[in-house]
Order: structure tokens, then sequence, then C-alpha cells
């Protein structure tokens, strides 16, 4: 009874996986077969599923027609630095948040989350004139700190959470063994806390590497784009050039995947279930 | 000593955030040489490539002149040049449609300040006068488009139709003959916020109609309401149009025409650039706007300018660059690549004498009418038609009560 | 571990004069005071501005701005449907986060593709992902239109996209589509944070699925649970890509949401003043909210 109460189990987990990889790859899966379509047979009534002739093309194509690695190379950068920046200054925040009791410990708390609230799009009046007076208009480095600043939310939220979940004992045991708090902050919570700051890194990642308004706004100049307003360019006023559209958007997720595969395993290691045991 | 690892910890925090703001600063050092912004819209993936060329060789040939060229798409325009605007950072030189706000808020130089006597001569005078405001031209005209009846000639062939229709009593018989015998949409409509104002037009402007009439909104006109009724008849009665209006943009409309799909629509004489790649088989041909019979033949035509800021300090550097934008072969190549009508003389003839559509097209934009693009509220008029229009074909609303509410919206009594 | 932590809190007052703990938070105060600051404040002044049509503030008008929005007849109507947006969204995607994470916790074959393959709605810009549902859902040449047809379901085409009562369930299914990859991972990590002595010890004393989920799982996932849920229901709230590329909020603002609504306010209609107002509006409704349930979800773990 209980054998076949497994096996059930086990198929409907295998089914579940399927079910999962069907739907969550489908809308790629169709953006993948119109990149590959020629212009006429994307617009074809009734359309086609497969390609008829495969436009491999498009995909040498697409490099020529606007400045990709550019813009990927900008996305990089700005989404890298970001990143780090965020952390840097979210950790000892998220740290401070959860670790000590002050006054304005709550207030920081919201006053953080309020710079989520507003739609980006009322913000770029004021955050243009901001960048003008640090002289950041249309520069990479002004991309990075806006980026940096409206993920600072996001990363101190979820650090905090996280550090919470992890036991004080451990860090004052450290401390007791010699370590200070910094010491304590490195040693001991940031390796436990692994899934909580991956999970920060990969959202800051993939918040800056996708942001388009702030990015459409603050940058002019072709060389300074991002990918996100680099494509922009294949919305033309009468027409949009969709196989190169879906082109580049599959090259551009390909950075992300790789990131995500790359520190994927760190999340699932489970790393505090083991170090509380000890 | 953990007081002073913590306090080191936070100054490397500082100081790394710090840095990393102003290391990547882009370092610009002032110079003597005469620049101006030039915000131009992008009107196709060739408008940015053709453009950075044409400021590459004029500043090759004026060593002292700068040209910062930003293209921005059509989408995202408004929002730019507001943004610009508001932190007082006006462009120098802008490319767009709409601008009676700008001149509203005395932000404009008048067009004649800035462009040269020769340019201004070679610009046909109408379309110059069409753009000033209160007397006074604040906008030069960059290039215009005008509307014209792109008919499938296969399938009126099936349908049994020789020619074109002229007048809407043929308009409609012409439809129901497609419907029957081709057994595909016959006219295509749209009635979205994408370019629901040229479908206004079309119908108002057909018979006699329009946005305004002696200086004042008259949207609920006669004529309008006689429009509108033939409008509805067409998708509602005779359903002879493609079936949501409210749900196709006039571009998808345009593939849908490519693919050989729809009978007949209106659309502009930028059309057959996109067709000559999208649909290079496709059997078409191009006739005047069919107009309510008895109505006097016109059609609708739409004209972006540019434009330059009181803010600017570079006047002559400007003048110059337009001298050089407008010279016949810069110019035309800009016109032949986008697919848009000449403003200028000297092009005017000579992509009339090259191409008979061209010419067909430069003859009809005479006596074709424009939006009110000179009243500051056109904008918001604009929409509040085009929702009317949109509650009227969605069933929601008769004409009549549709087009006065929108009246009531223009005459502020709402 | 209450007693301990008492301990140290006490052991550690004495290591860190007050002034210090807020050095702490310094950097991540400066940068979002510097940045964000300024633009909120703009946002405040504007809305009690009047601001002409191209943009230029010019000066208080009276609360205006509030009193004309209050006019706009579709106000209720965009009002309702950003309730649905965010509430429909938000709490399908986390009932179907929480499904997907329990199973990812789980050891199977091609675990690691199914993790990947899970981030791709996240991975992708959602202008594009926003896209590729338009394709799909379009009535010529959608591919779900053609899938239908193919196995003979419907005879002609559908237009999924015309009316707001198929337009709008599409829009939230590319909501939650998009959801989900964030709220799975969040929800996930959480997951690994449980210690696994807890299930063993449930083990022993004979607990079954359902009662090892309902005090061990959710408990344990409180935390991340509330800071998903009051970070999703903000972005949701203020999320534009979607609906602007696939229904432009139309016809008649049937799809639109707060922000869609604002953004044809700012930049198609040219009223800025207004478009304030209303962002305004919802940050105050969303304050209010946000610290409502942080509130309440914090005083049910006492």
């Amino acid at each position: 009874m209980d054998m076949l109460k497994r096996r059930i189990l086990h198929v409907l987990k295998y089914l579940g996986a399927l079910l999962i990889l069907g739907v969550f790859s489908f809308p790629y899966l169709i953006m993948i077969l119109t990149s590959l379509k020629n212009r006429t047979e994307i617009f074809a009534i009734p359309p086609t599923f497969f390609p008829k002739v495969w436009q491999f093309q498009n995909f040498v194509d697409m490099w020529a027609k606007v400045p990709l690695a550019q813009y990927m190379s900008n996305s990089f950068v700005i989404a890298t630095c970001a990143t780090s920046i965020t952390l840097v200054c979210a950790i000892p925040a998220a740290y401070a948040l959860a670790r000590m009791k002050f006054r304005g410990l709550n207030a920081y708390m919201y006053l953080v989350l309020v710079t989520q609230m507003f739609s980006p799009i009322v913000l770029l009046v004021g955050l243009f004139r901001v960048m003008g007076w640090f002289g950041l208009v249309d520069t990479i480095a002004g991309l990075i700190i806006v980026n940096a600043a409206f993920n600072q939310a996001f990363a101190v939220w979820i650090l905090k959470g996280y550090f919470s979940t992890i036991p004080y004992e451990l860090e004052q045991s450290a401390w007791i063994d010699g370590c200070n708090r910094v010491q304590g902050l490195f040693r001991v919570l940031l390796p436990l806390s692994a899934p909580g700051l991956i999970t920060a890194l990969i959202f800051v990642f993939i918040a800056a590497w996708n942001e388009f308004t702030f990015a459409l706004t603050i940058i002019s100049t072709e060389a300074y784009k991002p990918l996100t307003v680099g494509i922009y360019a294949f919305f033309g006023k009468y027409d949009v050039q969709w196989q190169y559209l879906f082109a580049v958007s599959i090259v551009a997720t390909v950075p992300v995947i790789a990131l995500f595969l790359g520190i994927e395993k760190h999340l699932a290691s489970g790393l505090t279930s083991g170090a509380v045991k000890e | 000593m953990s007081r002073r690892g913590w306090t080191r910890l936070v100054v490397l925090v500082l100081v790394t955030a710090v840095l990393a703001s102003f290391s990547l600063t882009g370092c610009s050092t002032a110079s003597a040489k005469s620049s101006f912004t030039f915000l131009a819209a992008q009107y196709s993936t060739a408008t940015e490539p053709f453009l950075k060329d044409l400021v590459a060789r004029f500043e090759k040939e004026n060593p002292n002149i700068t040209v910062n060229l930003q293209v921005v798409g059509w989408d995202v325009i408004n929002q730019r040049v507001n943004t610009l605007i508001s932190t007082n950072q006006a462009p120098d030189l802008l490319n767009i449609d709409l601008f009676s706000a700008y001149v509203n808020d005395n932000l404009l130089m008048d067009a004649s300040k800035v462009i040269s006597p020769a340019l201004k001569a070679n610009i046909y005078e109408s379309l110059y006068a069409g753009n000033a405001i209160k007397g006074t031209t604040y906008a030069i005209p960059l290039l215009s488009s005008v509307r014209s009846l792109y008919y499938n000639k296969d399938i009126f062939a099936t349908a049994g139709i020789a020619t074109p229709p002229k007048t809407w009593s043929e308009l409609r018989a012409d439809c129901k003959l497609i419907k029957e015998k081709a057994a595909v949409d016959a006219y295509g409509i749209e009635m979205t916020n994408f370019e629901g104002e040229a479908f206004f037009s079309y119908f108002a402007f057909g018979n006699g109609g329009g946005w305004k009439k002696d200086g004042k909104w008259a949207l609920n006109s006669a004529e309008n309401i006689e429009a509108f009724t033939f409008m509805n008849d067409l998708v509602n009665t005779d359903k002879t149009t493609n079936a949501q209006p409210t749900a196709i943009n006039r571009d998808e409309l345009q593939k849908v025409f490519a693919a050989g799909k729809l009978g007949m629509m209106m659309t502009a004489n930028f059309f057959p650039t996109i067709l000559k790649t999208d649909a290079p088989n496709l059997n078409y041909g191009v006739a005047p706007m069919p107009c309510n019979d008895g109505k006097p033949q016109t059609s609708l035509f739409v004209q972006d300018s540019l434009m330059v800021f009181k803010s600017t300090k570079s006047v002559p550097a400007i003048t110059k660059f337009l001298d050089f934008f407008y010279k016949d072969a810069n110019y035309q190549t800009f016109l032949t690549n986008e697919g848009f009508l000449p403003v200028t003389k000297t092009v005017g003839t000579a992509m009339a004498a090259s191409d008979p559509m061209t010419a067909e097209f430069i003859k009809e934009l005479q006596s074709a009418q424009t939006y009110p693009v000179d009243d500051t509220r056109y904008p918001e008029i604009k929409f509040a038609a085009i929702a009317a229009l949109q509650k009227v074909l969605l069933g929601q609303m008769s004409v009549t009560d549709a087009l006065n509410e929108v009246q009531a919206t223009a005459d502020g009594t709402t | 571990m209450e007693p301990l932590t008492r301990m140290a809190q006490r052991k550690r007052r004495g290591r860190f004069s007050g002034l210090s703990v807020y050095l702490w938070i310094l950097p991540s105060l400066l940068l979002i005071v510097a940045i964000i600051f300024v633009p909120v404040f703009e946002l405040f002044r504007t809305s009690f501005s009047e601001v002409t049509r191209s943009g230029l503030v010019k000066g208080w008008n009276d609360f205006q701005n509030y009193l004309d929005l209050f006019r706009e007849e579709n106000l209720l109507l965009v009002l309702r449907n950003t309730l649905v947006w965010t509430v429909v969204v938000v709490g399908v995607a986390t009932v179907l986060s929480m499904g997907i994470a329990l199973l990812l916790n789980r050891r199977f074959f091609g675990r690691r593709v199914v993790r990947s393959v899970i981030i791709f709605p996240w991975a992708t810009s959602l202008i594009i992902t926003a896209s590729v549902w338009k394709w799909i859902f379009d009535y010529n040449y959608g591919t779900l239109n053609l899938i239908l047809k193919f196995f003979h379901l419907i005879g002609a085409n559908v237009y999924w996209l015309a009316q707001p009562s198929s337009s709008f369930p599409v829009l939230l299914w590319a909501g939650i589509f998009d959801t989900i990859p964030f709220t799975t991972i969040v929800i996930l990590a959480g997951l690994q944070s449980i210690p696994d002595v807890l299930y063993e010890s449930a083990d022993i004393d004979g607990a079954g699925g359902y009662r090892k989920f309902a005090h061990i799982t959710l408990p344990m996932l409180k935390q991340p649970l509330t800071v998903c849920t009051v970070l999703n229901i903000i972005y949701v709230f203020n999320s534009f890509p979607i609906i602007w590329t696939i229904t432009r909020g139309d016809p008649l603002n049937q799809t639109d949401t707060v922000v869609t609504y604002l953004y044809k306010l700012a930049f198609q209609v040219n009223k800025m003043g207004q478009a304030a107002s209303i962002s305004v509006l919802s940050f105050l409704f969303l304050l209010f909210f946000s610290i409502l349930y942080v509130t309440l979800t914090q005083e049910r773990k006492k």
C-alpha cells in the first residue's frame, strides 16, 4: 500500500515537472520558431507553426542590424556593477535590521519599501534632474547608481528576512570564540544565508539587466545604450521587425540563464540544514 | 579592535559606492566649438543609419560644429521631450509631429529666424504657412504623407469589380460584392488609440465634415453624424469590414492586406515601400480616397516638422545644418528610404518626374486636409473622439449621443 | 533561544553606542536619499501644481489635479481593474509557486532543467515576454488559434484580445506567468533554509505529509512569504509593460490599470499633474496596505 502510494507520488512528480516544463517553455519555443522565419512567413495567413524555410541567417544578420555586442557589454557592466553596489550597501543594512534593535528600525524598513511604491514613469522627470546635478545624464555610471538605489528595497528586505531565520546563537558562539561582529557576519552569517544572498543577487542582476524605463530616459548616446533600449530600434513607427527582435531577445537571455545555472547549485546545496545540525 | 573592524567595513563600503559612481562618469571637456542637440524621431530602421551618416558628413564639412544626434522611437518621444523640457534641457532641434503645446509655452523660435531664405523659398508656401499658429510659423515642414485607398486587384477581379470605388455608395456595394464572392474582409478599418484619428478623418472629411468648423470644435456636426452612421453601417450592419475595428491597428491591418486577405484599406503613401519588401508579389492598386456622393474630393495628409527651441545658442550652426539636410541629394535619399512625400519644390518636381505614383500622391496632397494640430487640446480631443467611436462600434452608444459627448468634452461643459 | 538572544542583546549594548548602529545603515540610506528622494519630492510637488501640456510646472493650483482626477469618468473602472489585477495575479502566482517550489525541492531526474526553465520569464525582458503572449493570442497569426483549429476545437479564429472578457484573463495569465519565477525562487530558498532535523523529528512522531506542511513548512516560510507577498503586491500593482504591450488598456479603458491609465494621462493627453496626483494616491494606498499587512503577519507570530 505504502509502496503503491509512493509510486503514484513518483509518477505525479514527473507529470508535474513535465507540465511545468511545457508551460514555461511554450512561449519561448514560439519565440524561437518565429525568430527563424522570414518576414513574409511571419505574417502569412494562415500562419505556420514550424518555419517553412528555416531562416538561421536571422541570427547572423541581427549582429549587423544593431551594435548588439556593444549593447550586451553595456548591459553586462550595468547589471554587474549595480548588483555589487546594491549588495555592498544592503548587506550591512540588512544585518543591522535583523540583529540590532534601534529607534527607527521599522521606519527604515518602510522607507526602503516606499522607494518601490511609485511607478517609475512618474519619477522620470525628478530623476532626470538629479542625474543632471550629479553630471550623470547619459552615462553608464548614472544608470548603475539608479539601478542600485531602486533595488535596495528588494535586497534589504530579502536579506533581512534570511538573516532573521539564521539562529542568532551561531553568531554568538562565534563571538565567544573571539570573533567581532564583522567577522561573525562574514564567517558565520553570510555563508549560512547563501540561498538568500543568491536570491538577492539573481534578482538584482536580472532587474538591472531588464530595466527599461530609466535607461530609456537617462541614456541617449548609442554607445551607452543597454540591450533593452537598444533593441527598441526594431520597433519602427510603421513596422516591427519581429524576427530580429525575437532573435536578439533569445541571445539576450543567454547570459542570465548562464548566471543562474552557474549559481543554482548553491541555491540547492542546503547549506543551512547541515550547519545547524553541527 | 572590533570597533575598528566594522568602521573599516563601513568606510570601505562608502568609498566603493562613491568611487563606483564617479569612476565611470565620462568627462566632457568644454570646447569653443559650436554644438547643438538634434532629437530626431525614428521612422524605420533606416532612419538612424541615414541620420548618423548625414551628421558625420556635415561635421566633416564643418569641423567647428558638433551635432549631438539622438534618435528616439515614436512610442517614447513625447515622454523624452516632456522630461527634457521639464528639466530645462530642451533639445536645440527637434523632429516631431505635434508642437502646439510648445508654442503655447513660448518655447519655440520663429522659424523664419532660423531658416535660410533660399531654403524657405524652396519649401511649398502652403505647407510652410499651414504650420503657422496665429500667423507665425514655428515649425519647418520636414515631410508629409497623404492617405489613399489601396486595393487588391486579384480580390477585385474575383468579385467582378472593374474599377476602385470613388463614392461611398460604390464603396458600400463593392464591399458587399467582395465579402460575398471573395470571402475575405472587404474594407479595413481601425478605431484604436494607435491611429483612430486617421479613420475619424477619412469618414468626416469624406462627407465634408471634420474636427473643426470656423476655428471651433465641430465634432457633432450633421456631416460627421452622417459619416459615422455610414461607418457603423459598414461595420455592424453590412459586416463587410474586419470583425473588430477596436482591436486591430493600422500596421496590423497592413499586414493582413499584404497577406492578400483584405480587399482594400486607407493608408499612407509609405505603404508601397513596405509592400516592396513584405509582399513583392502582391497585385495591388492605389486610388484616391472614396468620398460621399456629391462631396468634393479630399483626403488626409499628415506632416512632421523640425523646430528650434528658444533656449538654443547655436542658431547659425542649425541654419547651416538645415541647408545641408534639405539639400536635394540628402533630402531625397531620406524620403525615398522612408517612403514620404517632399516639402521642397525641387525635390517634389524631381520625384514626381521619376515616379508616376509619387506624382499622383503629390497631386492628391493639394486637396487633402490635416488634423487640427495648431490646437493644444487636440491630443485630448483626439482620444475622446476615438473613445466615442469605439462606443459606437461596440454598440454601447448611438452615433449622435457619442458625438454629442465628445463635443461636450471639447466645449468643456462636462 | 529567547533568553540567549536577550543576553546577547544586553551584551551588544555594551559594545555598540547608539549612533554606531546607524552607520551600518548609512550606505544604503545615502544611496536611496541621493537618488530617490528628489524624484519623490518632485512628484508630490507636481501633483499640487499646474503643469502645462509641454511639461512646465507653473505652481500651486488648489488641489485642482486631484479634483479633476475624481471627475474622470473611467476612474472607478480603472481602480476596479487594478484591484482585480493585483489580487488575482499575486494570489494565484503565490499558490502556484508554492506548489512548484515544493516539487522542485524534491530530488528527481531533470530537476536542474526544470529549475532553469522556470526562470525563463524572469530572464527575458517583460516587453518581450508580453510581445510573445500577444503574438500567441493574436487573431490572425496567433499560435493558439492555429493549434485549436488543428485539433478542430474551433471552426473560425477567435478574437482573444478584442473583448475584455477574454483579453483581461490573458493579461492576468501573462502577469501570473511573469510573477511565478521570482516567487518560486524565494519560496524555494526558504524551503532550503528549513533544517532537516525538524522533518526528521516529525517523522519520528509519525506526522503525515499534510501535518508536516502545515506545522513545519508553512510557519518556517513565514518570513520569505511575507517578504515576497509585500514586494509582489507592490511590483504587480505598478506593473506596466504587460498590459501596455498586449492591450494598451484598450478598448475604452476596459483593461487599464492605474499605471497604464496614468501613462495615458501623462504622455498621451499631456495631463502630467493628474498623472502625478493618481500616483500619489496609489502610493498612499500601497503604504497603508504594506504597513497593515506586515503588522498583521507579525502580530500573528506572537
